[in-house]
């Protein structure tokens, strides 16, 4: 009966075929449109709600004063013109350019060259790349902790290891002069094993038949170097540029646990600034005003990287 | 093999657990959500259960914070203005801050007119435009704790248990510069809170500065006043010019490992340190007043932890139950037989009596009647605190004393400049 059945019902579907396909064509995208924003929607929704929604939280409230009673006002741009007219602003400003500016470069340098240690083929190199790695595994809280007992002027094994071969004792996070390149140096030691794994992914997706038509080609390591390896691995030096910027633009735990902003704003970076305002000057409009400012600037540049990075390669194409 | 019994076991315990929320919130208690300095376990929950057993149907959720953390996080909690935490520790000179901006509601008709029983210091942290806004709950006070060893060695005389017989700081430095020994990794004298004003402001105090103007609200011409500056040029040479003081030690508890563990020969904390110390048994130490400059007079600092209810908490009744119940001579007792920290209660201090009859306590307890200053009233003091906390760091890295206060001053001064109006 169901053999019949289907038998009988067979043509009609074979005459129905046509008309469905043709309905697809007229609408082709339609359910798979439906579909895929079903899949999407989830993570569509949270990236509204916790990452578009506090940044337009952020921008609106740079906007509005709040009094001591908690009441808000718009302000227009008061929060702006009070911290462009404010001299501890500006020194922010210039800390943090001065350490975006050496840090940024330094751990991807760093981070470009442990990659190509732990690339090479031979023993011990997946010890290496876990050296490499394991700073990134501690929480940043406790990076700063350890370092801050590590470089301890008085404590400190470190200033033991140099008073001890005739260096004497640094201040380190105490001086206004070191403070700020000790906060680099421990940023890096934590930060480069972390860019390195992005990196040895590039380079992991460089063709090896291209280097083996350069050694047939007689082309040295430092040819190969430059005009393989970094045109080859523009696209991932993009992305780790980018997210190096924003994050270190976005630097505060080991300011906050170690340094508060000294000596003598030395390491006063914006995000810290932000925090202060927030938290202990009640000046939560100000605080939101400055966060402003580091989107802008974190826009502006990552902006300016990926141009240079695409523009490169546009050349090359 | 599974037979019906375990089934019919299985279902009735299953059943249990079903319904165990039920039963739970048949016998709900109203809970109160505290906000507690984060003061060791042991301090905080016999005191918790003190309570909780005086009113059983009161039940407490503690949130313990650390000192550093609690003022931030209390920051946001509060700006929220949401009725959550019930009841918070609060910092005394927090008061009028948290007043001003109403997160604090009045104790004035919960405790009634009896506060005469509480320590002058104590009830004026509290008290914001005559009304008690924070429950007084623990005071503090500062002896100089001394490594009796080292002073032999050095051939110096120990100063006296005695307020009478105080040391000038001029003395303390020529002690210090006798008792520091470089090759030994051994400091003169050590601060508990090298970088907090609760400390550090005594010294220009007792040199006759005024730390902030009348009102609370101006800091220029008293934070960069010339006593102002001379004590704390004082200040920055025990560090930078006569190195007896060791820079960078800001942690409260490296400190008193340094004067425990015999690196450093003398060192200003707290009456916590008395207990801490008294537990280091192949130490043998002694204590002494507070200095004073030659030719100014004794200050020593105070204040005290107090506790505020929120305005907002929609358990009103059980919250007011609570700070009633920690106005009670009882739980104010306990909590100083716990921590030691001098009482705020008069009457504690006759009732605790044979404890506290010892050379530390009796300096102590001279101190809060004679020489205690508060620290300032204004509404501001979050941000003058962390403002001159970043100069005192930085005077004691040898910033120019004279030009870091005045920036101090005017930074100050820029923040005060909302409580204007």
């Amino acid at each position: 009966m169901t053999a019949l059945t289907d038998r009988a019902s067979a043509p009609v579907a074979a005459s129905e075929a046509p008309r469905a396909a043709r309905r697809r064509s007229a609408d082709p995208m339609q359910p798979r449109t439906l579909v895929l924003l079903a899949f999407l929607l989830p993570a569509l929704a949270f990236l509204v709600l916790f990452r578009l929604t506090p940044i337009v939280i952020a921008i609106g409230g740079s906007l509005f004063t709040q009094n001591l009673a908690g009441e808000t006002s718009f302000g227009g741009l008061t929060n702006f013109a009070q911290l462009f007219g404010d001299e501890r602003f500006w020194n922010s400003l210039k800390v943090t350019l001065i350490f975006n500016i050496i840090i940024n470069p330094l751990q991807i340098a760093i981070a470009f060259c442990y990659a190509l240690l732990v690339m090479a083929p031979g023993k011990g190199v997946t010890f290496f790349r876990a050296a490499f790695f394991l700073p990134m595994t501690l929480s940043t809280g406790l990076t700063a902790v350890l370092w801050n007992i590590m470089l301890d002027s008085n404590l400190g094994p470190v200033n033991a290891i140099l008073e001890g071969i005739g260096i004497g004792r640094q201040p380190f996070f105490l001086s206004e002069h070191q403070a700020l390149g000790t906060m680099i140096a421990i940023a890096t030691w934590k930060g480069c094993g972390y860019w390195m794994i992005f990196l040895l992914a590039g380079l992991y997706r460089i063709p090896g038949e291209l280097y083996e038509a350069a050694r047939i080609d007689g082309a040295s390591r430092r040819h190969q170097l430059v005009h393989i390896t970094l045109p080859q691995m523009r696209r991932p030096l993009a992305f780790v540029f980018v997210a190096d910027t924003a994050i270190n633009f976005l630097f505060f735990a080991p300011v906050y646990i170690i340094t508060k902003g000294g000596p003598n704003g030395a390491t006063d970076l914006l995000m810290f600034r932000a925090y202060e305002n927030a938290f202990t000057f009640i000046n939560w409009g100000r605080s939101l005003a400055l966060s402003t400012i580091i989107l802008v600037i974190i826009g502006v540049i990552a902006a300016i990287e990926l141009r240079l990075f695409r523009d490169k390669e546009g050349a090359e194409a | 093999m599974t037979t019906r019994r375990t089934v019919l076991k299985g279902m009735t315990a299953a059943g249990g657990l079903l319904a165990a929320p039920q039963l739970l919130r048949a016998q709900a208690k109203t809970e109160l959500n505290v906000i507690w300095v984060g003061w060791p376990e042991s301090h905080i929950t016999p005191m918790a259960e003190m309570f909780m057993k005086n009113n059983p149907t009161i039940g407490l959720k503690l949130e313990r914070i650390p000192f550093n953390e609690l003022f931030p996080a209390l920051e946001v909690r509060l700006q929220a203005r949401t009725p959550l935490p019930d009841i918070f520790f609060a910092d005394g000179p927090l008061t009028a801050s948290y007043s001003i901006r109403k997160h604090l509601a009045e104790l004035d008709g919960i405790l009634g007119n009896d506060l005469g029983r509480y320590t002058k210091a104590a009830l004026a942290q509290g008290t914001y435009k005559g009304k008690l806004m924070t429950l007084p709950y623990i005071s503090s006070g500062m002896v100089l704790f001394l490594n009796r060893k080292h002073f032999a060695d050095a051939g110096v005389a120990l100063p006296e248990p005695d307020v009478a017989k105080r040391w000038t700081w001029e003395q303390t430095l020529e002690a210090a510069k006798k008792l520091t020994d470089p090759a030994k990794n051994q400091w003169g004298l050590v601060f508990e809170m090298a970088d907090r004003p609760y400390q550090a402001l005594t010294l220009p105090q007792s040199k006759g500065a005024q730390v902030l103007s009348e009102d609370g609200l101006t800091a220029t011409g008293y934070v960069d006043s010339k006593p102002f500056i001379d004590a704390m040029q004082f200040y920055a040479d025990l560090f930078n010019k006569h190195k007896v003081t060791p820079t960078g030690v800001f942690d409260t508890n490296l400190a008193l490992e340094m004067f425990a563990t015999g690196r450093a020969s003398m060192y200003l904390a707290t009456t916590p340190s008395l207990a801490s110390i008294s537990a280091r048994k192949d130490l043998d130490w002694t204590v002494a007043p507070q200095p004073y400059f030659e030719g100014g007079k004794a200050v020593t600092p105070t204040g005290s932890w107090h506790i505020g209810m929120n305005p907002r908490t929609k358990q009103r009744a059980a919250a007011e139950t609570f700070i009633k119940a920690f106005a009670q001579p009882e739980y104010v007792e306990a909590q100083a037989r716990l921590r030691p920290n001098p009482p705020v209660l008069k009457s504690v201090w006759d009732s605790m009596g044979a404890e506290l009859d010892t050379p530390g306590w009796r300096i102590v307890r001279s101190e809060m009647e004679n020489t205690a200053v508060p620290r300032p009233a204004t509404p501001g003091w979050l941000e003058y605190e962390d403002i001159l906390r970043g100069a005192f760091r930085e005077i004691q890295g040898g910033a120019n004393v004279e030009q870091r206060l005045k920036k101090a001053a005017r930074d100050i001064d820029r923040e005060f400049a909302k409580y204007r109006g």
